[in-house]
């Protein structure tokens, strides 16, 4: 047996004495028939790669140069080969399926002395090292020990570098194999091969991905060492997943985000952001530049579970959308679920965006920071017990001011906005089987615009989560949460001068489990109460010559209970299963004051009988739900899936807006006697596959989601404050449908990703009269409809030290509602008559970004780094509509009017830096 | 050409992010799939008639705005009263029609609606409106303001504003008063002295401002209980309108539940700013309906309404601290025609009007 590798191409093996002589695409035989004239060997064989589709592995030498003219009529493979190495001294076998390796015939042929292997390896080492700095060499065994089996035990323990300590749930994945294994509970793992070449990727969240090629001869032990990540500002990479998890994890339609691919995107500014990252995905869009929120698959902003641990966040945006509150170099790692959700996530019927904080560093001291145009960060982390205790805190704050005093408007120069958030955790290790954290956030925006009008809001969250490893199968995880969320809009001059607060608060408990029945089964099963509260509007007069009234609604209380278990179960090689089942009681509870209409009527003003109060704790209306979950894997082939899923979700819990944005005060609302819970039952099916060893990850997902009981506004509705809410209120039904096609290239100089989304959302709301119905009852589109989405995210590595990362995106303008025509009444002229809701739509939307990152070099041991970022974000200077309104100047005629948010570019340099 | 900036919806876009160029920029109407709908508007009220009824079809935007677009004419209209006794009207001007019986009066407490039949035979009315009572003005006020404004060529300055606001009580009788101002202007133009006439005496014409076109201030009925309220009207440059006297002439009205939702509608469309957070906009429904084709839709609102009004001079004295220019002092020739014969500033008159104050 015989094991080498050439220098054109990564790896290879020569299994001799299983050479098979012949290659045979699967199916029918395929043929060639061209002529060549005075061309290299070298150049054929390219060309032969790309026809035949398989891969060629040779080493350069004298006689891959030789010219000559060769010519072709309906040969097969096999017989071009021997034609073209005829005479050069050179053979050649096939490797699997795929591959073809080219040698010279007397390596082909016979058995050699170990020193020459070592002197092979030696050569392929100094090859594979220039040009994949980076991966790692490994010989395992010993040649000499090579059994007639071919089959090699490897077993061994992943240690975290600096404190050697065992990483428990580390992922070894083979790309060759296309599978892997897991580190146990005490970091080690075993695992079986073939005698053979493997390029192995080793993963763990925090950790820098560790790539290794094996030269496997015997059994053996192998301990690996894994580095924290060194989070540099500037990389767009998706982190923390098995290599081909495009095409083997069981749930489509999940993006995960590193802080590392977060902080490289060319942003707004120069301002690293969670949210505005996510725009970059499929399926993900927002009403436009600088609103608050996200949309996924056609569902609104309030649609989408947004979670940082374990706590909920209602409002993540800062500065009224334009960043988010998401501090990223305290990120460890965020993952959105577009598609199916797994049982253990609910409570909103479209997305889930998991935002995991990361623990401070056990081991030393280190200082990061970044230094922006309008924020810097800055975060402390050290460990209090070496190894056992540690402690992060990591603040943001805005001194964007001097741009507003740019701005030759004295309303302008005479506002202010301002935000910071800060967040502080410390983490305790009891044991490797036990370990503690409390966490504290709290996010703070204050924004004035001169004496005209204010928004202040703030989220507070504290949480402690306990994690305890039972037993080597079964996890548990307790987490307490409470948090409050709090906004106000003020009006602080005119003669109604008025502040108007409202808030929701929540305590919140989970325990969840994860029990390993199985290597191919595994459970998590648990249970949520949550209890909320809602204050949902407090209006009190500023100044004492105000003329606006005192007015309070009535505090809300409701109460929430979940149990959920969610498996996930390779049933063979080729099926996997994910499927899982939530229920939840909802009840919204006393005390309280509820509205009586008339019997049997729709809530008006004009029915309404009085109001009933409800004692403490009486349950007003309670609601029950079950939410089945289930996906599907099936491996076509080793590198091709089929993925299909299905869920049911609800959501108890609405986020009521009627304007094209949501704002900060737009109110939360409990599912009470008046709004049922929101349903929607989401479909999914998707074609994975990826190439060149998993370089290249393609998909094709399509989606369906019809949803019911959508509370829609009506026409000019008040929602302010309103204590007859319910009669601003109508419901309907909606339905959201596309398909995503992404191609994604994950490694190399140039890697990033182009994708394209088709994407239609649109709702119905059918009244018994027309004064409840909308649009005459027909479907209209959502706010969010846009049915055209390209995205290019390009990241050109030119090396450690300079990257460039080049964005372009394109959609189709969102749907408006403008105006048809115009009537005048009494002193009023020019009132204009407008179309049904969101009939037309804004101009098309499109914008290309840059970003230039220099950073130190990634030598690990240098105590300060440090890096800059130049950027310029709409680099064409598009000015792109985010609204078409219409105005009349003085007594004029009407004009329409392009709102451009960012209607230039926009430039911005950021420094980043890090000691440690 | 100065801009005022007082729409702050309108700027929190600016707020933010407009800070390098200019961030909203005019772009063509597109006039594709327009509407053409009958239009129907009136009122009455319990001051002297006659009372007007206009009836015309929806326009295209970009249509001059002060013109009535299709007037239709030939249509039999009346006001009918709850009561039963009604006043035909006639066209006196294409469009617009007048009650013929001037004994028609509106009464408190009486319900109104009109009719009318189409020169095609199609016939139309109105819901009936109760013609409810009006809390009388207890005061208007004004004073002067300073405020910054954004002139041609981007200076900042400040100028001065005068402020018109109005005192009412609204009553305690438990129910809700929904009210609407409407106003008007006149002012004293004086001419200057004529170098080429040396004897020709200088002469002051009464000249009425249009100052409430497209303004619309109501109130939205409040809770029911006792109120003293003070709501603005106006915000208007100080002027050489107020060189000499000023006459603001304010009405109170009273409005309908119905009448209230729809003034509140055409607010919320005519004062839109296309602030990201702005409620979207919708369809305004009128009270006019087709009873033969109740899917047809038809705009506009009659109205009844009862009325108080008041007038409110400004002297110069009362604003003598602030300093008005003349623009006669220093006038292109088009104006210097003006202030050489005041006769020929639109609609004025030489004849002092009897409650005229000086």
């Amino acid at each position: 047996m015989v094991i080498f590798t050439f220098g054109k191409r990564l790896f290879l093996i020569l299994c001799l004495l299983k050479a098979v002589a012949v290659v045979a695409q699967e199916g029918s035989v395929k043929i060639i028939t061209k002529s060549y004239q005075d061309k290299q060997i070298a150049d054929i064989l390219e060309e032969l790669e790309n026809y035949f589709d398989l891969q060629i592995y040779y080493l350069p030498a004298d006689s891959t140069i030789i010219k000559g003219d060769w010519q072709f009529e309906g040969n097969t493979l096999e017989e071009v080969l021997s034609r073209l190495l005829d005479r050069t001294g050179l053979g050649y076998m096939a490797y699997r399926n795929y591959a073809i390796v080219i040698a010279e015939k007397r390596l082909l042929q016979q058995r050699y002395s170990s020193d020459f292997y070592q002197l092979l390896e030696q050569r392929q080492s100094i090859t594979a090292q220039s040009i994949y700095g980076g991966v790692r060499e490994i010989t395992v065994g010993d040649v000499k020990q090579m059994n007639d089996e071919n089959t090699v035990r490897i077993a061994g323990k992943i240690r975290d570098s600096e404190t050697r300590k065992p990483i428990v749930g580390a992922t070894l994945f083979f790309s060759d194999l296309g599978r892997g294994v897991s580190t146990d509970i005490n970091g080690y793992y075993a695992v079986n091969l073939d005698v053979g070449r493997y390029d192995l990727t080793i993963n763990y969240v925090g950790y820098d991905e560790l790539l290794a090629r094996l030269t496997v001869f015997s059994n053996d032990q192998l301990d690996l060492e894994m580095e924290k990540e060194a989070i540099t500002l500037e990389e767009v990479v998706v982190e923390s997943r098995a290599p081909d998890q495009n095409v083997n994890a069981v749930l489509m339609g999940v993006e995960e985000l590193s802080a590392k691919s977060i902080k490289g995107l060319p942003t707004f500014l120069g301002e690293a952001d969670v949210i505005k990252s996510l725009l970059f995905l499929p399926g993900v869009s927002t009403v436009g530049e600088g609103a608050s929120g996200f949309n996924v698959r056609g569902g609104s902003v309030g649609e989408n579970l947004i979670l940082q641990d374990e706590a909920f966040i209602f409002n993540p945006s800062h500065a009224l959308g334009f960043f988010s509150t998401f501090n990223p170099d305290l990120i460890k790692g965020v993952t959105l679920f577009k598609g199916t959700m797994p049982a253990q996530f609910g409570g909103r019927l479209s997305s889930v965006l998991d935002v995991g904080i990361r623990d401070g560093s056990y081991q030393k001291f280190k200082i990061k920071g970044g230094l922006g145009v309008v924020s810097s960060r800055i975060s402390l982390e050290a460990p209090i017990k070496k190894e056992k205790t540690s402690f992060i805190l990591g603040g943001r704050i805005t001194y964007s001011d001097w741009l507003l005093n740019l701005i030759n408007v004295p309303d302008v120069q005479n506002s202010e906005v301002s935000f910071y958030d800060l967040n502080a955790r410390i983490s305790h290790n009891f044991s490797d089987k036990a370990k503690l954290t409390i966490s504290g956030y709290t996010s703070r925006d204050e924004l004035t615009f001169a004496d005209e009008f204010g928004y202040d809001y703030q989220t507070d969250g504290v949480q402690i989560n306990v994690r305890n490893v039972l037993n080597p199968r079964l996890i548990s995880s307790f987490s307490a949460v409470y948090s409050q969320y709090q906004s106000a809009l003020i009006d602080p001059e005119s003669s109604e001068s008025f502040r108007l607060d409202n808030g929701i608060s929540y305590y919140k408990f989970k325990e969840q489990f994860r029990y390993a029945m199985s290597e191919h089964l595994n459970l998590d099963f648990g249970g949520t109460f949550i209890k909320y509260e809602l204050d949902p509007g407090k209006i009190t007069p500023v100044g004492n010559a105000s003329l606006t009234a005192e007015k309070e609604l009535p505090t809300t209380f409701a109460r929430e209970f979940v149990a959920f278990a969610n498996g996930e179960w390779d049933l063979s090689a080729k099926i996997a299963i994910s499927a899982g089942l939530r229920f939840t009681r909802f009840e919204n509870v006393g005390p309280g004051v509820v509205n009586r209409y008339v019997n049997n009527s729709r809530p008006e003003e004009t029915t309404l009988t009085g109001t009933e109060n409800i004692g403490d704790g009486e349950v007003i209306e309670g609601y029950e739900r079950l939410e089945p979950r289930v996906s599907a894997k099936l491996m076509l082939n080793t590198q091709t899936s089929l993925k299909l899923g299905y869920s049911r979700t609800a959501q108890f819990l609405h986020q009521i807006s009627n304007s094209d944005a949501t704002t900060p005060i737009d109110i939360w609302q409990f599912s009470n006697n008046f709004i049922a819970p929101q349903k929607a039952d989401n479909f999914s099916v998707g074609l994975f596959r990826n190439f060149k060893n998993n370089q290249w990850e393609t998909s094709v997902e399509l989606y369906y989601r019809e949803t019911d009981r959508l509370v829609e506004y009506r026409d000019f509705s008040d929602l302010l404050a309103n204590d007859l809410l319910e009669t601003e209120l109508l419901t309907g039904i909606g339905k959201a449908y596309g398909a995503e096609l992404s191609i994604r290239k994950r490694r190399g100089v140039v890697n990033g990703w182009l994708a394209y989304t088709y994407a239609r959302t649109k709702r119905r709301v059918n009244g018994e009269l027309p004064e409840f119905t909308i649009s005459n009852g027909n479907w209209y589109r959502s706010n969010f409809d846009k049915p055209h989405d390209l995205t290019l995210v390009t990241n050109f590595e030119i090396n450690k030290r300079h990257k460039i990362a080049v964005n372009f995106n394109y959609n189709t303008g969102r749907p408006t509602t403008a105006p048809i025509g115009k009537f005048g009444v009494g002193n009023v002229q020019n009132i204009p008559i407008y179309s049904e809701r969101n009939a037309l739509r804004i101009p098309d939307y499109h914008r290309l970004d840059i970003a230039y990152t220099l950073s130190p070099g990634f030598r690990k041991d240098r105590k300060w780094k440090s890096s800059w970022t130049l950027s310029v974000y709409n680099l064409l200077g598009r000015r792109n509509a985010f609204a078409v309104f219409y105005t009349q100047p003085g007594l004029g005629n009407l004009v329409a009017n392009r709102l451009s948010v960012l209607g230039s570019a926009f430039p911005a340099i950021t420094y980043n830096f890090e000691l440690r | 050409m100065q801009l005022k900036l007082y729409d702050h919806r309108f700027f929190v876009q600016l707020l933010l992010l407009c800070w390098l160029t200019g961030c909203i920029d005019k772009i063509p109407l597109d006039t594709e799939g327009m509407v053409d709908l009958l239009v129907i508007e009136g009122s009455i009220n319990n001051q002297p008639g006659p009372y007007t009824i206009t009836i015309k079809r929806s326009g295209d935007f970009s249509e001059d705005q002060l013109a009535i677009p299709d007037p239709v004419t030939g249509a039999q209209v009346r006001i009918v009263a709850s009561t039963g006794e009604s006043s035909a009207m006639s066209e006196i001007d294409p469009g617009i029609y007048q009650t013929d019986d001037l004994n028609f009066r509106g009464e408190i407490g009486k319900s109104y609606h009109m009719e009318a039949t189409l020169a095609d035979g199609k016939t139309y009315r109105s819901l009936a409106e109760e013609l409810l009572p009006v809390p009388p003005i207890e005061q208007v006020n004004f004073g002067t303001i300073k405020q910054e404004v954004l002139g041609d060529n981007n200076v900042i300055s400040e100028e001065d504003f005068i402020r018109f606001s109005v005192d009412t009580r609204i009553p305690d009788d438990g129910k809700r008063h929904y009210l609407k101002w409407n106003f008007t202007g006149e002012y004293v133009f004086s001419e200057i002295g004529d170098p080429s006439v040396p004897l020709k005496p200088v002469r002051r014409c009464y000249v009425p401002d249009n100052i409430d076109l497209n303004k619309i201030v109501i109130f939205s009925g409040g809770d029911g209980a006792r109120k003293e309220l003070t709501k603005e009207l106006l915000v208007k440059d100080l002027d050489n309108k107020f060189l000499i006297t000023y006459c603001f002439h304010l009405f109170q009205q009273s409005l309908t539940p119905g009448a209230y939702a729809f003034w509140e509608k055409v607010e919320a469309l005519v004062n839109r700013s296309g602030s990201l957070f702005e409620v979207p906009p919708g369809r305004i429904d009128g009270n006019i309906i087709n009873p033969d084709e109740p899917d047809e839709e038809v705009l506009g609102y009659f109205y009844a309404t009862a009325v108080d009004d008041v007038r409110f001079f400004v002297q110069r004295r009362d604003i003598e601290d602030v300093v008005i220019f003349n623009n006669c002092n220093n006038a292109d020739p088009e104006l210097l025609a003006l202030c050489l014969n005041c006769l020929l500033v639109t609609n004025s008159t030489l004849e002092k009007p009897p409650y005229w104050e000086d």
